[in-house]
């Protein structure tokens, strides 16, 4: 035998040797952990039961004072009995009285957070994890959504023509501490605990609207804002330039940023102030970043997960839920796997697929039938649209684009294809808002309506080719143009089931799929024919961006299929200034009535979101506004999962 | 020998240098653009005017600057005054269309008879102008829009060398309005970017340095002037604030012929780029502004330990299994095992992998292993037996996945080897001379045989750190295949080209390694 042959059969050997050792000493382990995991959970049922005691003793008193008890408690409740205060009292009640605390909450994300910096970080999943770590001045009331319930002001009042906000602050709350190695001497000044106070507040609007600050998002919002200024240690002034109607939701989505932090470095010496905004965009800090509410931020581990814990130290009615853990899960088919296997709780958004195969076709044995999971809808705040580039002389005439609209099979579609998962939008605004105009009916689908108008338009065919043409400049042209497509399993299969349709119209429509940066680079070039978009949308309505004719010839503005109307950009300008909320329904209903006549977008659907959870999991309530999937309701069954 | 290699390692630097050119360069020119980004089911949030957040992203990761080589001290006057005059008319209010004044001048008539009638406010911008008062623009003259938004990028991307040129246009043009606009840009361009900026912890003397920057540039900022302003006022900025400081900061526009040399070559992206990578930099990503290099050093233990075992598992089945088919060539056994090897290659490993996860991870019918992940999240307190255990657990399957497919090419290498040896002379010799069938085939046959095998060594490293995307994808491990394909999705330029890099270096490196071993192992070969 090869001396080097013996010795790779004994390397082999004592490798074997090795796992056969590991696996034996896990074997034994695992017997000691079965004991110690017995222990520890006799352990967590008194502790659970000792919580329970001690939070509903709390919240006894948190009901009548929606604060932690003592005089000053009354104070804050008071604040919302003033008629000049802007704050009215919530209607929801977020922690459910019955709620057994303990359990960590295991719930998943698509991709790593880019970053935890509140203010220039804009995603939406960094903006969910911020709803639990930190607060607002104000938070909209998840049952009635047009007026604000009090969050770390307790009053905030205006004048009349809105131009000055004093925003009162509570001065019982507490911010976090940075989550980093307490035993390490450089950050013992981090250890002392600090009051949230008028600074903090004065902070953000000073980074929000600093130029070098990246948070582009914001800018045009904090733009029309001329001073703000601390009154005294808790109360905060902001004034505006001009009475403007957004305003009020800006003034009171601001959230306090820790000036003490951000204007130090690691060892806590102070930034010349001149550098602050520039180091603002990468302090150190944002790793462990910080907040002020129910959660505290513990860890970050890149690929994996997100920890959130809840905030001891938290002003409010604590949650029950203990800790939450985002898994950064990639594939949607994995995060369905672990909810089945047991390893995730809570699954937000079901690919299609699954949907159909575990839910629809799912029969006797599907485990939403046996009780393992449970599944609820959600109608998302988005919607989808065909944009059509107006200032093409294929699309400039109105009755070609009511035809297109006539022509887009939705309740089909959205049966057939999206499994009901989705909703026909009626027009600009979330369908299930009041700015929708009641009299409005969303458009059908009609074939010889939509053939009717194009005739009626000039498109015949002539040429007997079986394609619309038209005379235009002396030239025949035929109506064949090319959709530019958001390349997407699903968005590819509604549009081939509508380019068949419009086939059938006389009308050849190609479709182009590509991928997010080219569509965006072709949209900004204006080369494009047709394009299908979905805008995220709010509760707040604002429609100057996308609608505003002003918008159409900026470079990179989002009125990108060439809206121009007098009258809508007449309507729209003074909605920025109205604050009756009567009067601002009647613009709004009037607006979507030319919106309507014009169709400049083939408006589409509000996808429908299938959020299934394990069912140890009691009262998932799913908010009308986001984030629409806020744990703070939720408990588990026995305080663990 | 040691020549060799020396020849060898210095070859490598410039095939390296090139393979990074390339690369850097289809990455640079693809369409698209890093600041792009979407939700992934298509939906976007209002996009804002967002001017300066552009600037300082692209200033940030050098996208300001040329790809190759930069000849902008060239630039001239009138191109600079071109892309002024771009943005200055592109801002003039439109002249009215002959046609719709009439009509336009006959309502007025008519309107003069109901004076009640408030006068509609006018915005300044994009308004139709009243009258020509030779200050608007004709529509067919007007630039159209892309042709604007090259104008906003070309005249910050341009920087300091249209800082003279700017002055002049603020001083002397004739147009006050181009003069404004010049005047406006001047206090972008003006300033000076801020060094490491992506620095929590910068050194003291470097804080220092971004202390004074930042000083001067808060100056500069405010020195603009309203777009409305009277020429007066204009000239009293120009006069009194931008001609000193341009006194002042001469030297920084003035060009000699080997400050020409130097920005030529070095003030460009890939210089940029390559500077930094000298330092191992591999610069910052752009989605999430850490450092890639220690990204890629957090992911590359999962993929390291992934391939690292299914290569060997490959290899501990696959040789003896060559051997063993070689020593039973074209029998039955040998047939079947064959067929065998090539069903498993050709069953794709995405698909095999969800079978696995769908079988033996959620309990339809088993529940075995985990259905993804590397490592319970929760281990991070457990003694190291048992986290060792955890990650053994959880990467079963996505072992088998990378496994199974290498099995047929890596045994018919072996095989194939052998079968050369097996009939060779000295193979007959050894059975004449009364050895053993195991010491002929396990001595003589498979030393010589086993060296195409080596062949294979040179693509063991680079295959070691890739790491696999649509494994790594499913099975929901963070290593360096997911990171490369998220970064793709992202156009994170900077961290393409750090996965890519470390990729061509091994390679590099692995192609060495297996040509030196081809002279360990054979005494024929030499390469003196």
């Amino acid at each position: 035998m090869p001396r080097t042959f013996k010795a790779t059969v004994a390397l082999i050997a004592v490798l074997g040797l090795v796992a056969l050792m590991a696996i034996i000493s896990i074997v034994m382990t695992h017997q000691n952990q079965k004991t110690l995991l017995q222990v520890q959970r006799d352990m967590q049922g008194v502790n659970n039961s000792m919580a329970r005691i001690q939070s509903q003793l709390e919240r006894g008193v948190a009901v009548a004072g929606h604060a932690t008890g003592t005089a000053s408690g009354d104070r804050f409740a008071d604040a919302l009995n003033d008629p000049d205060n802007l704050l009215s009292r919530p209607t929801d009640q977020l922690i459910h009285p019955e709620a057994v605390p303990g359990g960590t909450l295991r719930r998943a994300i698509g991709s790593d957070p880019a970053g935890f910096n509140w203010l220039t970080e804009n995603s939406v999943d960094v903006r969910e994890i911020q709803t639990y770590v930190h607060e607002y001045v104000a938070r909209l009331d998840f049952n009635d959504p047009d007026s604000y319930a009090p969050q770390l002001a307790y009053k905030v009042t205006a004048n009349e023509d809105r131009t000055e906000y004093i925003i009162h602050l509570r001065d019982d709350v507490y911010w976090q501490r940075p989550n980093v190695d307490t035993s390490d001497p450089r950050y013992e000044w981090l250890m002392e605990p600090r009051k949230m106070t008028a600074e903090d507040l004065v902070f953000f609007f000073d980074m929000a609207r600093h130029p070098e600050v990246e948070a582009a998002h914001i800018a045009n919002y904090v733009q029309d804002i001329d001073t703000v200024e601390a009154i005294d240690d808790y109360t905060v002034r902001v004034t505006w330039e001009r009475s403007l109607y957004h305003s009020e939701s800006t003034t009171l989505d601001a959230y306090p940023l820790p000036k003490w932090l951000f204007s130090r470095d690691r060892d806590g010496e102070l930034f010349d102030e001149d550098t602050i905004p520039n180091q603002f965009n990468n302090h150190w800090s944002v790793d462990t970043p910080i907040g002020v509410g129910p959660y505290r931020f513990v860890r970050f581990d890149a690929g994996n997960r997100v920890l959130l814990e809840r905030n001891e130290d938290y002003w409010g009615t604590p949650p029950p839920i203990d800790r939450i853990e985002y898994q950064i899960i990639r594939d949607p088919e994995q995060a369905f796997a672990r909810l089945l296997s047991g390893s995730l709780d809570f699954l937000y958004r079901m690919s299609e697929p699954r949907y159909r195969s575990e839910i629809v076709d799912g029969g006797a044995n599907s485990p939403f039938q046996t009780g393992e999971l449970e599944y609820g809808k959600v109608d998302a705040f988005a919607y989808f649209y065909i944009g059509w580039n107006a200032d093409k002389p294929l699309f400039e005439d109105r009755r070609v684009r009511t035809a297109m609209s006539y022509a887009l099979d939705k309740e089909g579609i959205i049966e057939n294809v999206f499994m009901g998962l989705g909703v026909p939008q009626p027009g600009p605004y979330y369908h299930d808002h009041p700015a929708n105009n009641p009299d409005i009916e969303p458009i059908p689908f009609d074939l010889d309506r939509a053939a009717e108008l194009l005739d009626e338009a000039g498109w015949v065919d002539t040429t007997g080719d079986g394609i619309r043409n038209k005379t235009i400049g002396g030239e025949v042209v035929p109506f064949r143009f090319t959709l530019v497509s958001y390349n997407r399993p699903t968005v590819r299969s509604w549009v081939a089931v509508y380019q068949e349709t419009l086939r059938e119209l006389g009308i050849d429509m190609r479709a182009d799929f590509v991928d997010w940066a080219l569509m965006q680079n072709r949209m900004e070039e204006k080369n494009f024919d047709a394009f299908t978009g979905g805008w995220g949308l709010g509760w707040s309505i604002d429609l100057y961006q996308i609608w505003h004719s002003s918008q159409a010839d900026i470079p990179r503005g989002s009125n990108r299929v060439g809206f121009r109307n007098d009258e809508a950009d007449d309507l729209i300008e003074t909605l920025r200034e109205t604050f009756d909320p009567d009067e601002r329904l009647a613009l709004l209903h009037r607006f979507h009535e030319i919106v309507h006549e014009e169709q400049p977008y083939a408006f589409f659907y509000a996808p429908r979101e299938v959020n299934a959870w394990n069912p140890s999991l009691k009262n998932v309530v799913f908010q009308r506004i986001r984030p629409q999937t806020y744990s703070l309701p939720w408990y588990f069954e026995d305080g663990s999962n | 020998m040691t020549l060799y290699i020396l020849k060898r390692i210095l070859l490598m630097i410039p095939t390296f240098a090139v393979i990074s050119m390339i690369i850097f360069l289809v990455l640079n020119l693809a369409p698209g653009d890093p600041a792009a980004r979407a939700a992934a089911d298509g939906t976007e949030t209002v996009s804002q005017d967002a001017q300066e957040s552009y600037r300082i992203f692209k200033e940030q990761f050098n996208l300001d600057k040329p790809i190759l080589v930069n000849t902008r001290y060239n630039l001239r006057l009138d191109q600079v005054e071109e892309e002024v005059r771009v943005i200055a008319d592109f801002r003039r209010p439109i002249c009215p269309d002959p046609e719709l004044l009439a009509a336009q001048e006959e309502e007025d008539e008519l309107a003069a008879f109901a004076p009640e009638t408030p006068p509609a406010e006018e915005e300044p911008e994009l308004e139709i102008a009243d009258e020509d008062d030779g200050n608007c623009i004709d529509v067919a003259d007007r630039p159209r829009s892309p042709r604007m938004m090259q104008a906003q990028e070309d005249l910050p991307n341009w920087g300091d060398y249209a800082v003279a040129h700017l002055l002049t246009i603020a001083r002397d043009h004739e147009r006050l309005d181009m003069r404004i606009t010049a005047a406006n840009q001047l206090s972008t361009n003006a300033r000076r970017p801020l060094v490491r900026r992506s620095d929590p912890d910068p050194p003291p003397e470097i804080r220092d340095l971004n202390r004074d920057i930042s000083r001067e540039n808060n100056t500069l900022r405010g020195w603009r002037v309203p777009l409305a302003a009277e020429p007066e006022v204009v000239d009293a900025m120009v006069e009194e604030n931008w001609e000193p400081w341009f006194e002042e900061n001469r030297h920084r526009f003035e060009y000699s012929s080997g400050d020409k040399v130097r920005i030529f070559f070095t003030d460009t992206r890939f210089a940029r780029y390559w500077a930094n990578l000298l330092t191992l930099d591999l610069g910052l990503s752009t989605v999430d502004r850490r450092p890639v290099r220690t990204t890629l050093l957090q992911k590359l233990p999962y993929t390291i330990t992934l391939s690292f075992f299914a290569i060997l598992i490959a290899y501990l089945i696959s040789v003896p299994l060559g051997i063993w088919s070689a020593y039973n060539q074209n029998t039955k056994r040998d047939q079947f095992v064959t067929v065998l090897l090539f069903v498993l290659y050709s069953l794709p490993s995405f698909f095999t992998a969800v079978l696995l996860i769908e079988f033996f991870a959620v309990g339809r019918p088993f529940s075995w292993f985990p259905a993804g992940g590397f490592i319970d999240p929760n281990a991070d307190g457990w003694p190291l037996l048992n986290q060792l255990g955890s990650i053994a657990w959880h990467i079963v399957l996505p072992v088998l996945c990378l496994t199974y497919g290498s099995l047929a090419a890596l045994s018919r290498y072996a095989r194939t080897g052998l079968l050369d040896v097996i009939r060779a002379d000295y193979i007959r010799t050894a059975r004449a001379k009364g050895l053993s069938e195991p010491m002929v085939i396990m001595k003589h046959a498979v030393r010589n045989g086993m060296i195409p095998i080596l062949t294979l060594l040179g693509t063991l490293l680079p295959a070691l750190v890739s790491g696999s995307i649509v494994i790594e994808f499913i099975f929901n491990i963070p290593g360096i295949g997911l990171y490369l394909f998220d970064s793709i999705f992202m156009y994170d330029y900077n961290a393409i080209m750090g996965c890519l890099l470390l990729s061509t270096a091994m390679t590099l490196v692995g192609l060495l390694i297996s040509d030196i071993s081809y002279a360990i192992v054979d005494p024929r070969i030499t390469f003196d």
